[in-house]
């Protein structure tokens, strides 16, 4: 990669973030109270910024089993034309031994080469279809939150890297059932946009707001549950009629919604009340997420 | 194609107007006219071709494989080739997933069963010829055409084969295919462009350099299911009017949906009853 | 029948027809008049083929402007669905690359490039349906297509196929014939005797080549005025339009 270019204006204030590595001084983000209901509580995570040097900002997450790592570069310049609004892109990637959620159904394409999923026909890697979707999802999320304005003739580029998912690495059981996998992509997808969010904040990037999001599930009874867990597989085995969603939402700006992405299990329709207990529920747990990353932020600046 | 400043605004202000004035005169619930034909490829089970005014057309071929039901993963695969775009780029990619993830999730799969053993598996290849504005509604019109006239062969050996070692074995006449079934109505996607409150169906190429935000919303037997799923419809403009959306407004596409979703299944249904009658193969 | 007879002692082909008889030819232009500056859709037997021209035009990248003439490129996709049993193709398989080229040479002599200096005609080829004599089809979709796109031309390209089964030349090979005997693909500019392209992907002996040739430029010209017709057809049918406004 081209370093050169990045030299910035020489009074450039260098924002006072990182912390030592130190593993005596990372304490796991756990702010969550204890007294609350424990069916509203969101999982644990740890988030850490600023890990890797080379990027401008970057972050990394883990929460249960999965973990994921992002970095941020950019503002870079661009070559040829003129742009009067900074470009925006994002490339999420699975490390090739981890075995995709649901990668059976949506990467058919590249399975005619020897089976290696990731990679296409001139043996280059390029991004799978569940790869291509997550991209998708994220940089329609995010974009709005960017003031592009401010970055003429520039780009953004991030870089999302799964190194651990909730099925752990390359379980092969012969699970045929078509929708699990679609939840465990929803969960993932989360994550990654909240972890983002902070890579961006990390790279002192201009924002309009924090994007994050929350995942609700909804079940055929009219039970609602926040942040639905892996973890409880045994008694969730495949309810018909839940329907799972991500939401993004800027809560800042009058909680704008920037993302959404419903997927359900079995074949019912989306009632307004239904659609309303997950926008709400994706809004509620968003918030709660976005206490805790302000509570991280706040601590990294002391 | 690309609207110039000046442009730009004119047509966003007269969308976000209530209710919006949209070029070519169309309410907002309104699609463009569209013309299709059906059954013209006779190496398929099915096929069909959906063309708009704009240009933008779309064919699809609907072809089925007997495969032995343990061995496959899910009965439909899904192939979409965009002219001008790499297979693996992110634009045809998300089309793909898009489209597999409606499919695989509401298609009955009983219609494919055959024996005990065999099932059907759907080849369902996709190619979109040109296009101007986001094809994901126009591919998804061609492949409920083509879905609701594909025809299978009839099954002439038992359906029972638990024991039995035979693979089954087909009608030769051609004119005892059956379809997947009378009454079946293939899901459909819907494309909606986000401008103010307003909510525009089925979005040109002109209105989505304007749009603030874009809806993906899924029509399957009279409701809406999911995916639905929201996405940037702006990419050939430089995103300047992008913003999120309001909550309410995913609640109102819902009952858009419901309310005028209808009218689009019945008119792609008196299309292909049209089209039975008219006898020709010819494409054009 | 224990094995398919090529050519019968009685003198019929497979498909009934006789050594010397063409398949059935139809064609269409300015098929897609809302999204290209040219189009067509060929018919030859069962292989079908749709084609699509646009420009001259400023091409995207500098590289592709020659300051002395047109530049031609020539998509060519075969749909997955194309044959009996679907098959992904992909367009860097080396067959579709020399087909690819073929195509472009053939039409960078016989399009009058020169009047068009600094342009680039972007030709996208779609075959929907194979069985036997692609290239020819494709071939001759494209001189319709660039015909409607009012591209300069010295005359038509007209293209067939022809096999040798022992002594005896076929003319305009289907699918299954075209698996067993070798093909030579020719492509006569006009009524003349100039060959445009020739291509032969396997062996034919030199001592046939003559009655071959023959026979094929034979079909060629009878294609020629096939197209012919139904070019002018299209034009009294702009023309008549034309005097009603």
């Amino acid at each position: 990669m081209d370093r050169r270019r990045l030299l910035g204006p020489l009074n450039t204030i260098i924002p006072n973030i990182g912390i030592s590595s130190n593993p005596n001084d990372i304490k796991p983000d756990t702010t969550i109270d204890n007294d609350e209901v424990s069916a509203n509580q969101i999982q644990n995570f740890f988030l850490k910024t600023g890990i890797i040097e080379n990027a401008n900002g970057s972050a990394y997450l883990e929460v249960g089993n999965s973990i994921i790592e992002v970095s941020v570069f950019g503002p870079r310049p661009i070559r040829g034309s003129f742009v009067d609004r900074a470009s925006f892109s994002v490339e999420c990637k699975f490390l090739p031994y981890i075995t995709q959620p649901g990668e059976q159904i949506y990467n058919t394409t590249n399975q005619f080469n020897n089976g290696n999923s990731n990679t296409n026909a001139n043996g280059r890697t390029g991004l799978t279809t569940i790869e291509q979707r997550i991209s998708a999802y994220v940089e329609t999320a995010l974009l709005p939150s960017i003031i592009l304005e401010k970055y003429p003739k520039s780009t953004f580029d991030i870089f999302i890297t799964i190194i651990s998912t909730e099925e752990g690495v390359n379980n092969n059981d012969e699970d045929d059932d078509n929708s699990a996998p679609n939840e465990q992509l929803l969960r993932l997808t989360n994550w990654i946009v909240n972890c983002s969010s902070v890579a961006l904040v990390d790279a002192s990037v201009e924002l309009k707001d924090i994007v994050t999001s929350g995942i609700v599930k909804t079940t055929s009874d009219g039970k609602v549950i926040f942040d639905p867990r892996s973890q409880g597989n045994e008694e969730e085995e495949q309810e018909e009629g839940s329907v799972i969603g991500v939401a993004s939402f800027m809560n800042l700006r009058n909680d704008e919604l920037v993302g959404i992405w419903i997927e359900r299990q079995g074949a019912i329709n989306v009632g307004d009340t239904e659609m309303n207990n997950i926008l709400d529920g994706c809004n509620e747990m968003s918030k709660k997420i976005r206490a805790n990353i302000n509570t991280y932020l706040a601590n990294s600046l002391e | 194609m690309i609207l110039s400043p000046a442009e730009r605004s004119y047509l966003y202000d007269s969308l976000s107007q209530k209710p919006p004035i949209r070029p070519g005169a169309r309410s907002d619930h309104q699609f463009r006219p569209l013309e299709a034909k059906t059954s013209f490829l006779p190496n398929s089970n099915g096929s069909a071709r959906i063309r708009l005014n704009d240009g933008s057309e779309c064919m699809i071929s609907v072809k089925s494989k007997v495969v032995v039901t343990k061995s496959v993963t899910n009965l439909i695969d899904v192939d979409i080739d965009v002219a001008g775009f790499r297979d693996d780029s992110n634009f045809v990619s998300n089309l793909k997933y898009n489209l597999t993830s409606l499919l695989i999730t509401n298609f009955p799969s009983q219609y494919l069963k055959l024996t005990s053993k065999y099932s059907f598996k759907l080849f369902i290849d996709c190619i979109v010829i040109s296009h101007s504005s986001y094809p994901l509604s126009l591919i998804s019109l061609a492949t409920y055409l083509a879905l609701k006239t594909t025809r299978l062969p009839l099954l002439v050996s038992e359906v029972n084969d638990e024991e039995i070692e035979e693979q089954p074995t087909f009608s030769d006449d051609w004119d005892n295919a059956k379809y997947l079934d009378e009454a079946f109505e293939p899901p459909i996607f819907i494309t909606l462009g986000v401008i103010g409150t307003n909510l525009l169906f089925d979005p040109s190429i002109e209105e989505e350099q304007v749009l603030e935000n874009g809806l993906i919303v899924s029509f399957y037997k009279d409701n809406v299911i999911t995916p639905i799923s929201n996405i940037n419809l702006a990419t050939n403009s430089n995103n300047s009017n992008f913003k999120g959306l309001n909550q309410k407004l995913i609640i109102e596409s819902i009952n858009l949906c419901n309310k005028y979703c209808p009218a689009i299944i019945k008119a792609l249904n008196t299309l292909t009853e049209q089209d039975d009658e008219g006898d020709d193969d010819h494409i054009f | 029948m224990s094995r398919m007879e090529i050519y019968s002692p009685e003198g019929l082909r497979l498909d009934g027809r006789r050594w010397n008889e063409l398949r059935r030819f139809e064609s269409k232009i300015n098929t897609h008049p809302n999204s290209s500056d040219g189009s067509s859709y060929v018919e030859q037997g069962n292989t079908k083929v749709i084609c699509m021209v646009q420009g001259p035009m400023e091409p995207s990248s500098r590289s592709q402007a020659d300051s002395t003439k047109a530049t031609i490129e020539v998509n060519l996709s075969v749909a997955s669905f194309s044959t009996f049993e679907r098959k992904k193709r992909s367009k860097s398989e080396k067959r579709m690359v020399e087909l690819k080229a073929t195509l472009e040479r053939t039409f960078e002599q016989s399009v009058m490039c020169h009047l068009y200096p600094r342009t680039l005609i972007q030709v996208d080829v779609t075959v929907l349906a194979q069985d036997g004599g692609l290239l020819a089809s494709v071939t001759n979709a494209i001189t319709l297509a660039l015909i409607d796109a009012g591209i300069a031309m010295y005359d038509y390209v007209s293209c067939i196929s022809v096999g040798l089964y022992d002594q005896t030349p076929l003319l305009d090979l289907n699918g299954l014939e075209e698996k067993d005997i070798s093909t030579l693909t020719i492509g006569v500019i006009g009524k003349t005797e100039k060959l445009a392209l020739l291509m032969l992907e396997d062996k034919i002996p030199l001592d046939n080549l003559e009655s071959i040739l023959g026979i094929a430029i034979a079909a060629t010209h009878r294609l020629r005025d096939l197209m012919d017709d139904e070019v002018r057809k299209h034009g009294n049918v702009r023309a008549s339009k034309l005097a009603k406004n």
